[in-house]
């Protein structure tokens, strides 16, 4: 058979044999991009229920609750009377964070005895944590910088004096790329690229592990039938990949600031790397059961350890080692830097590894798969002779 | 065949071969636990990489970036000369955090004008922008008050006096459950769990399926008795492995164990058990072994990011609410992670009950399906 056949029967499995396949590889990002959009359709973490414990019950407290209550990070779900009343709404869940604004609040910042607010946060869930710190911290540095201007004033300084001696210095902050902080930014793109790989495994895993008859390849080149049989992932793999982004972009308003030339570049590398990974885990299986259960197995570590979340730089060297054999390393923080950032260092190196990747991944797997082919050849041939050797005898006697 | 030869049977099964399917079972929860504990073994981020631009190159500038350098947060990889540098250190990702200290910065300061450092962070992963501007705070807070401090004693204030009308007004922060916000208490459970959820899939899904080839041997046998028969071992082993796993993320990694074992045991066994049950049901109603497998994949993968481990159910819309809802995962890992670092979860008892009477029905109904495609009448019905 020659390439272009191996490629219509492809072809043909995908679209009408075996539809499951053509399923995997453009459902798998479409759902889970719809999935994860809509799970972060927020974007940020806004209104952490807050319970205030105001011992001071004075103007000047209110005034800092009201800052709380202003800020759109928090909502303030109740007032407690005791301590006890504010740790049990932190116990039962009712409330994430609390503040507790103690005695003479009012008397001691007047009296420049600097008086203590604090907040109690509950750190189980450190994106809560986190969110609650930040926005509590500029808060508290606000109203005490409004405090001090005007107890400065208070005390004979002229207001804009006053300002300048409390606040001196300011920090002004420029977020690059995501200035919103935004998650379904942040994450959901990667999550549907690491669905995109497990539906590139499924289905590329599905053919190589199905072949119609070993007697068809019998005189096809094994490298001519692997990249007959993984031509139409590759092609229609780029093409899902595509979708993926344009839905990304029109659905969820995901930025895409790159050029479509550094998309192609990148995905077709990584579909070429996840088809030859793909390719060596079916040549390693006895069948599609065992190939099935390491790409499930795969998927989960292979996102964690993308450095796509926790950082790459983060990681001890044993993880950091594994992370540099996944393909979806190379691929999924590379697309969101080229979808926020329009640019990505990283490129072209990344996109060479992957096409390094791949290559060796599919040599070693047409290594084994020629060995496996040829062990069905000559089993297929033992059975054939032995099979026949009764039937010569018989007619000969 | 009696339920105690089919438990004994299954069992066996289980543990048969030299590379048992229990291996399997054992293998992902503990590999996952393993392998994510390891890559966040660091707690928390650290040492991101920063570019300090001092135009001012003063006394004073040189404060705030020794403030810089002393934070563990920040790492900083080289002073540079111009903005170009410092754009292109960002651009190329050398750095993700840049300091511009701007001219006159000092002289601006003693001058009475209106001061300011321009940090600029790259947010493209928000985990480093996070981190970045919860430390810049405290060093820019810090910083002001001292200056704030200095320039107040210079009116002829006192010392102390002038640092409290500095900062008048002082923020405690108290954080209950994980001070350090350690990224392996606050994820390590979940992503176990999850592992095990999926170790549970890839055994149970093909038990049940591939005795539809094989129904001559379950002659005398009772749908209920069969399918029973193979829940238990299958529930059992893996509430083993769910007790294992927490051994090892507690004694390996650290994690705290505030809990009592009971209410860990219970919450541990009422998931297992409505996994166990998804995945039989998944496993009557598939073709073949392969679909048993790949057909609840949208349903049980994304349930670790929809459990409210890490995006919490506060922040979810409808939607994402009522998904959630239906997913297993997510009346374990959050109770879970309460349980091991709190010691109480005021919806332990609750989601134990849902997970148990969620499994109860799904049992059900895969016995009802099961012994409808093993009758001959209604399997010719179906063309099979």
């Amino acid at each position: 058979m020659n390439l272009w056949r191996i490629c219509k029967l492809e072809l043909h499995q995908i679209f009408i044999k075996d539809r499951r396949r053509a399923i995997f590889l453009f459902g798998a990002s479409l759902a889970y991009l719809l999935l994860f959009g809509l799970l972060y359709s927020t974007h940020v973490l806004k209104e952490v229920p807050l319970v205030i414990y105001d011992e001071d019950q004075t103007q000047f407290s209110r005034s800092l609750i009201q800052a709380f209550d202003d800020c759109e990070k928090f909502k303030i779900i109740g007032y407690v009377a005791s301590e006890e009343e504010m740790e049990n709404d932190l116990r039962q869940k009712n409330a994430y964070a609390a503040i507790h604004i103690p005695n003479n609040f009012n008397k001691n910042a007047k009296l420049l005895a600097s008086s203590p607010v604090l907040l109690i946060a509950d750190g189980s869930n450190i994106l809560i944590t986190n969110t609650v710190t930040t926005a509590a911290q500029e808060i508290i540095a606000t109203f005490a910088k409004g405090t001090g201007v005007k107890l400065s004033e208070a005390a004979g300084q002229l207001p804009a004096l006053a300002r300048h001696k409390i606040d001196p210095v300011h920090f002004r902050l420029r977020v690059l790329n995501n200035p919103t902080q935004s998650y379904l930014y942040f994450f959901a793109i990667g999550l549907a690229l690491a669905a995109f790989q497990q539906g590139v495994f499924l289905s590329a895993g599905a053919s190589l592990l199905a072949y119609p008859n070993p007697s068809h390849l019998k005189r096809t080149n094994i490298l001519i039938a692997e990249a007959g049989k993984l031509l139409p992932y590759w092609t229609l793999g780029t093409l899902a990949f595509l979708l993926t982004l344009f839905a990304s972009v029109s659905l969820f308003s995901i930025p895409c600031k790159a050029a479509m030339t550094s998309f192609l570049l990148l995905s077709a590398a990584f579909i070429y790397a996840a088809i030859g990974i793909s390719a060596l885990i079916a040549s390693l299986c006895n069948n599609e059961l065992y190939f099935t259960r390491v790409s499930i197995a795969y998927t989960v570590p292979a996102f964690v350890l993308s450095g796509y979340t926790w950082p790459q730089q983060s990681m001890d060297t044993f993880s950091q080692f594994l992370s540099y054999t996944f393909p979806l390393s190379y691929f999924s923080s590379t697309i969101r830097e080229l979808m926020l950032a329009g640019y990505s260092p990283s490129l072209y190196l990344n996109s060479f590894i992957l096409l390094l990747m791949g290559t060796t991944f599919l040599g070693i797997a047409a290594f084994i798969f020629k060995r496996r082919l040829k062990l069905r050849f000559a089993r297929n041939h033992h059975r054939t002779s032995t099979s026949n050797y009764p039937n010569n005898v018989m007619t000969q006697k | 065949m009696k339920l105690l030869d089919i438990i004994i049977d299954e069992m066996q099964s289980l543990f048969r071969g030299k590379c048992s399917i229990f291996l399997l079972l054992l293998g992902i929860p503990i590999a996952y636990s393993l392998v994510f504990g390891c890559a966040y073994s660091n707690g928390v981020i650290k040492y991101v990489p920063t570019v300090i631009y001092d135009q001012d190159q003063t006394v004073a500038s040189r404060s705030l970036t020794q403030a810089y350098i002393d934070s563990e947060r920040f790492n900083v990889i080289r002073q540079v000369t111009t903005q170009e540098e410092m754009e292109q250190a960002l651009q190329d990702n050398n750095a993700l955090v840049a300091i511009t200290i701007p001219l006159k910065f000092s002289q601006s300061i003693k001058l009475g004008e209106s001061s300011a450092v321009l940090v600029t962070t790259n947010s493209t992963n928000v985990m480093f922008a996070n981190a970045v501007i919860s430390a810049n705070n405290e060093i820019g807070q810090t910083f002001s008050a001292a200056i704030s401090q200095k320039l107040l004693e210079s009116s002829n204030q006192l010392p102390a006096a002038a640092l409290k009308a500095a900062v008048p007004v002082r923020m405690g922060v108290r954080i209950i459950n994980n001070p350090t916000t350690s990224y392996t208490n606050f994820m390590l459970a979940g992503l176990g769990a999850n592992g095990l959820q999926i170790g549970i899939l890839l055994v149970a899904g093909t038990v049940l399926v591939k005795e539809y080839s094989n129904l001559a041997r379950w002659h005398n046998t009772s749908s209920a008795a069969i399918i029973i028969g193979k829940l238990l071992p299958h529930w059992w082993s893996a509430t083993a492995i769910f007790l294992f796993f927490i051994g090892v993320i507690t004694i390996v990694f650290g994690v705290p164990f505030r809990s009592n074992i009971a209410s860990v045991f219970f919450l541990g066994s009422a998931f297992t058990f409505i996994v166990t049950n998804i995945s039989f049901f998944f496993s009557v109603i598939a073709k073949d072994e392969v679909s048993a497998l790949q057909a609840p994949l949208l349903y049980i993968m994304p349930g670790l990011l929809f459990s409210g481990l890490s995006w919490p159910s506060i922040a979810m819309n409808q939607f994402a609410q009522i998904f959630s809802a239906l997913l297993p995962l997510t009346y374990l890992a959050d109770t879970l992670r309460e349980l091991l670092l709190s010691g109480y979860s005021p919806i332990l008892l609750k989601n134990i009950l849902i997970m148990y009477s969620v499994g109860s029905i799904f049992c059900l109904a895969s016995i009802f399906i099961f012994s409808r495609r093993r009758n001959p009448k209604t399997a010719r019905q179906r063309g099979q």
